[in-house]
C-alpha cells in the first residue's frame, strides 16, 4: 500500500481535478461589492432601493453574477421597492438559511454574524429601525422565540435566554463542548429543545431539555441512543408528551432511527418507534401530529403514521421521499418522491388521489393554505385542491427559496432573485422586488413582507 | 489594474489545488470549493497588502481551513435537501473519484484531526508551523495527529501505520 502521504496527494488532485471554479472575474466583483457596501452606507444605498434602480442596485448589493441564471419566470405585473431596508441584519451566505430570522411578538429578530462579533438583533418590521442587539456570539441562530423571550445560541451553545422587549439577557444555559443545540419549541412556561454532538465520529448521545422559561433552570433532561443525531426539525408538544425524530451520527454508528415520545412533565420515554432508518439523513420538518396519529418522514423514504398514545405503527407508504403538506379532512396530503402530490387517507394510508407536480433543481416545498395546497418546484408555485389534488394555478415565478407563505389575498414568494407576490385566488403574479437574492422564506408580520438576501441585508415590502 | 491582473493569476493558480486540500478536510467537493471560494473573495479585498506576503496562499488557505470548521452544519443542511429530492443525486455535481479506503478513513476521523493531517502529512509542514496555522498548542497537534495516525492505521493497514511512526519520531526535525 502506498504511503499516507501519497494517498492524500492522489486523493487531493482528484478532488482538484473536479473542482469547478467560480472564477477570478466573479470574485473581484463579489469583493468589489463588498468594499462598496463598506464605504457607501445605509443612506445611499435604501435611496437606491427606493428608486428600484433594480440593476445597478443589484450591483451594489451583490457585486457579482447568480450563481445561476434567473429561470424563466412570468413578468411581474408590478415592480415594488422595499419600503425599508436594513443592513448587517442576517447571517451570512453560508449560515444555515432556516436559521437566519424569526418573527418574535411584533419585532423581526435576526441573528447575525459570521465571525466572533455575532450579534442577535430585532427589528420593527413596520419601519425597519433596529430595537436592540445583543452580543450573543458568532454564528449563532435563533432557537425558539415565545413568551416574552427570544432565546439564541451560537453554534455549540450555550443557550441564551434575552428578553423580547428589551435585548438583555435574562439567563444562560451551558452545553458541554461539542454539543451543539437544535431548534427548540415553547410551550407555556417550558423551553424543549434537543441537542445532538454532530462532530464527525462522535457516537454521544442526543439530549432533549425541558428548560423554565423564565429562568432557563433545567426542569429535565433525557438522554437518548448512542449514535445519533436528533434532527433539525423543532421538537413536536402535545397530548402531554414531546415527540422528537433522531438519525444516525454516522453510517453504521447506530441500527436504526426513532421517533421517540418523552413524557412533557418527566422526561421520562413512553416509547419509541422504528422509522426503519439504517443510514444518516436530516429532515427540518418535524412529524405531523393529527387525530391520534403522528406522520413522520423517514430517510429511507418512507412515510410513516404512528399511534402517539402507543408508538405503534399503523400504515407505512414506500412511494418516494414523503414531505408533509398537512393533514386536512380526512386525508394526509404529502410530496412524494418529489414529482407527485399525494392524499392519503390518514387512517388506513391508502392513496386518495395523486397529482404530477414538476421536479424542480432546487428545494422543493409543500404546505397547506386553507382548501388548497401550495407546492414549489420546477421554477414555480403549484396550488392543488386539497380534497382532490385538482390543479388551480400554476405560477412561473422561478426556483423558490424557502416555503410560500398565504397571507390575506397573496401567496409570497421569495424566489432565487426576487420576492413575488402572486394573486391566491388566481395565481397571476402581482408584483415582483427589484432583483435580490433571497436567502430564506418572507416574513408576514405587522402589516410588512420581510425578506432576509443573501448579502445581510433585510427588506421589508407592503403587501 | 495590475493588482486585478496579479490576482486573476493567483486565483487561477490556486483554486483547484486549494479545493483538493480543502477536499480532504470537508470531505465534500461542494464544501470545500465554498470554503476556498471565499477565502480567495476576502484575500481579494486584501489583496493589494496580500500580494506582498511571501507565500499568500498560505493566508487563503488558513481562512478556508478556517471556515471549513463551520461546515459540518451546513453540510448538513444540504443533506436534508438532497435527501429531499435524492432522484435528483444523479444530475448534482460529481464528487472526484476517491481513493479506496481513505475519505472513509479520514471521514472517521474529527475535522480537527483531519486539518493536522492534511497540514502535516500532506504540505509537509512541521509540527510547529501546523499548530501556529491553526492557532493551537505544539501539544495539542501532536496529540490531534496521533489519535489521527492510530485511527488510521486501523482502517488503512500497518503501512500507514508504519509511516505514522516514522513520522512521529522525525516530527521533531521538521522545525
Amino acid at each position: 500500500m502506498a504511503d499516507l502521504r501519497d494517498q492524500l496527494a492522489v486523493q487531493a488532485e482528484h478532488a482538484a481535478g473536479a473542482a469547478r471554479a467560480p472564477g477570478p472575474a466573479a470574485t473581484l466583483r463579489r469583493a468589489r461589492g463588498r468594499r462598496r457596501r463598506r464605504l457607501g452606507g445605509r443612506v445611499a444605498l435604501s435611496l437606491l432601493l427606493v428608486a428600484g434602480l433594480g440593476g445597478l442596485t443589484s450591483r451594489l448589493l451583490e457585486g457579482r453574477e447568480p450563481a445561476s441564471p434567473p429561470q424563466t419566470t412570468t413578468p411581474a405585473q408590478r415592480q415594488a421597492a422595499p419600503l425599508w431596508t436594513a443592513e448587517g441584519a442576517a447571517s451570512e451566505l453560508m449560515a444555515p438559511r432556516d436559521r437566519t430570522q424569526a418573527a418574535a411578538g411584533d419585532l423581526v429578530v435576526a441573528a447575525t454574524g459570521f465571525g466572533p462579533e455575532g450579534r442577535t438583533r430585532a427589528y420593527d418590521p413596520r419601519s425597519g429601525r433596529q430595537r436592540w442587539a445583543n452580543r450573543t456570539g458568532p454564528n449563532a441562530f435563533v432557537v425558539a422565540a415565545g413568551g416574552g423571550l427570544v432565546v439564541a445560541a451560537p453554534q455549540y451553545g450555550p443557550l441564551i435566554g434575552l428578553d423580547l422587549a428589551t435585548g438583555e439577557e435574562r439567563w444562560r444555559f451551558e452545553l458541554a463542548e461539542g454539543q451543539g443545540p437544535e431548534s427548540g419549541t415553547i410551550a407555556g412556561d417550558t423551553l424543549f429543545i434537543g441537542t445532538s454532538f454532530p462532530s464527525e465520529g462522535a457516537v454521544d448521545p442526543p439530549i432533549v431539555n425541558a428548560l423554565d422559561l423564565a429562568s432557563g433552570r433545567e426542569r429535565w433532561r433525557a438522554v437518548l441512543d448512542p449514535g445519533t443525531d436528533l434532527q433539525w426539525a423543532a421538537p413536536v408538544v402535545g397530548g402531554g408528551q414531546v415527540l422528537v425524530a433522531d438519525t444516525l451520527s454516522h453510517e453504521g454508528s447506530a441500527p436504526t432511527s426513532h421517533l421517540h415520545a418523552l413524557d412533557a412533565d418527566t422526561g421520562r420515554r413512553r416509547w419509541r418507534a422504528d422509522l426503519h432508518a439504517p443510514e444518516q439523513g436530516f429532515f427540518a420538518e418535524g412529524p405531523v401530529v393529527s387525530e391520534g396519529l403522528a406522520y413522520v418522514a423517514a430517510t429511507s423514504g418512507m412515510l410513516l403514521a404512528v399511534d402517539t398514545r402507543t408508538g405503534r405503527e399503523v400504515w407505512r407508504d414506500q412511494g418516494g421521499f414523503p414531505l408533509v403538506a398537512g393533514v386536512q379532512d380526512g386525508l394526509v396530503i404529502a410530496l412524494v418522491g418529489g414529482d407527485r402530490l399525494v392524499g392519503f387517507d390518514a387512517v388506513t394510508g391508502a392513496r386518495r388521489w395523486q397529482t404530477p407536480v414538476g421536479r424542480g433543481e432546487s428545494e422543493q416545498w409543500a404546505v397547506l393554505d386553507g382548501d388548497a395546497v401550495l407546492v414549489t418546484g420546477d421554477g414555480a408555485v403549484v396550488a392543488a385542491d386539497a380534497a382532490t389534488g385538482a390543479a388551480r394555478w400554476r405560477a412561473a415565478v422561478g426556483d423558490a427559496v424557502g416555503q410560500p407563505v398565504a397571507a390575506g389575498e397573496r401567496v409570497y414568494v421569495a424566489t432565487q432573485d426576487r420576492l413575488v407576490a402572486i394573486d391566491r385566488a388566481s395565481g397571476t403574479t402581482v408584483w415582483g422586488s427589484a432583483r435580490v437574492r433571497p436567502a430564506a422564506a418572507p416574513l408576514v408580520t405587522s402589516g410588512r413582507i420581510v425578506v432576509a438576501t443573501r448579502d445581510g441585508t433585510l427588506l421589508g415590502f407592503a403587501p | 489594474m495590475q493588482d486585478e491582473h496579479d490576482f486573476e493569476d493567483f486565483y487561477a493558480a490556486v483554486f483547484d489545488r486549494l479545493v483538493g486540500q480543502l477536499f480532504l478536510v470537508t470531505g465534500n467537493l461542494q464544501d470545500a470549493e465554498d470554503a476556498v471560494q471565499e477565502a480567495l473573495t476576502r484575500a481579494a479585498l486584501r489583496w493589494p497588502r496580500l500580494r506582498s506576503y511571501h507565500v499568500p496562499e498560505a493566508w487563503v488557505r488558513r481562512v478556508a481551513m478556517s471556515l471549513a470548521s463551520d461546515g459540518f452544519r451546513r453540510f448538513r443542511r444540504r443533506l436534508t435537501v438532497v435527501v429531499r429530492l435524492r432522484a435528483d443525486l444523479e444530475a448534482r455535481q460529481a464528487g472526484p473519484a476517491e481513493v479506496p479506503g481513505l475519505m472513509e478513513a479520514l471521514r472517521a476521523l474529527s475535522v480537527a484531526q483531519r486539518k493536522v493531517v492534511v497540514l502535516h502529512h500532506l504540505l509537509d509542514l512541521p509540527v510547529e508551523q501546523v499548530a501556529a496555522e491553526l492557532g493551537v498548542p505544539v501539544g495539542t497537534v501532536k496529540s490531534r495527529l496521533a489519535r489521527a495516525r492510530g485511527a488510521l492505521a486501523a482502517r488503512l493497514g500497518p503501512a500507514t501505520r508504519a509511516e505514522g511512526l516514522r513520522d512521529q519520531e522525525g516530527a521533531g526535525n521538521h522545525g
